[in-house]
């Protein structure tokens, strides 16, 4: 591990996964040693286990088994993150529809990271994963600001940001405000 | 895994439907388990 922590934090997902419930197919608990990590594979882990919930960093993956696409699509989106997802699919084009429901800020299907390879695809992340895009037409939006400007056309009969207005000019104005904006 | 899981690119988690959890899982592990884990300047770490 790159960092001290990360350890600790990698022992933790691990340990509160198994003490849940979930089988180690690699690994386990011991797999933590020192700043080293061999790699662990989970399987059926709680999906409030913080294995599933937190981002681990560390070599490790849960596998879970679900009994359709809508389940998997209802799992992976029940997540405050949201960075990239990859769908594999027999069906390129239902792959594609199902990545239309994901929440990932970028999703590749029947490949891993292939959204990171085409330039003109924005390239970011959603919920806590982040916001803002880099690469494509957002990406360069980035590196632009908007300005508004208005320029006036009349001046307005009554000027409502001076105190010397007429109580029953006021009075109108709002009135005005009032139908201009009401539920229709 | 690589970078020990420490980028953003490693998976954290897979869902998969139950006819095929069990095929996947075993060939996970066999290429998991088949990974050289030491310092990154090793060259056996290089794959």
């Amino acid at each position: 591990m790159t960092m001290p922590g990360q350890a600790t934090v990698v022992q933790r997902h691990v340990d509160e996964a198994l003490a849940a419930g979930a089988r180690a197919l690699l690994g386990g608990s011991a797999s933590v040693s020192g700043a080293y990590v061999t790699p662990v594979v989970l399987a059926d882990v709680p999906e409030d286990s913080p294995a599933m919930r937190e981002e681990t960093l560390g070599p490790t993956v849960a596998i879970n088994a679900v009994a359709d696409t809508d389940e998997a699509i209802e799992r992976a989106n029940a997540s405050p993150y949201a960075l990239g997802a990859s769908v594999f699919s027999g069906d390129r084009r239902a792959g594609a529809a199902i990545a239309a429901r994901l929440r990932a800020g970028a999703v590749s299907v029947n490949s891993v990271l292939g959204f990171a390879a085409v330039p003109a695809l924005p390239f970011g992340g959603s919920g806590d994963s982040g916001f803002g895009r880099v690469h494509g037409a957002d990406g360069l939006r980035a590196f632009t600001a908007p300005q508004s400007v208005t320029v006036q056309r009349f001046a307005p009969p009554v000027n409502l940001t001076s105190f010397t207005a007429a109580a029953a000019a006021r009075a109108r104005a709002v009135s005005f405000a009032r139908w201009l904006h009401q539920r229709r | 895994m690589s970078n020990a899981g420490q980028t953003c690119a490693g998976v954290e988690r897979v869902y998969v439907v139950r006819e095929v959890h069990a095929a996947l899982c075993r060939k996970v592990v066999e290429r998991a388990g088949a990974l050289s884990v030491g310092p990154g300047r090793t060259p056996c770490t290089v794959r």
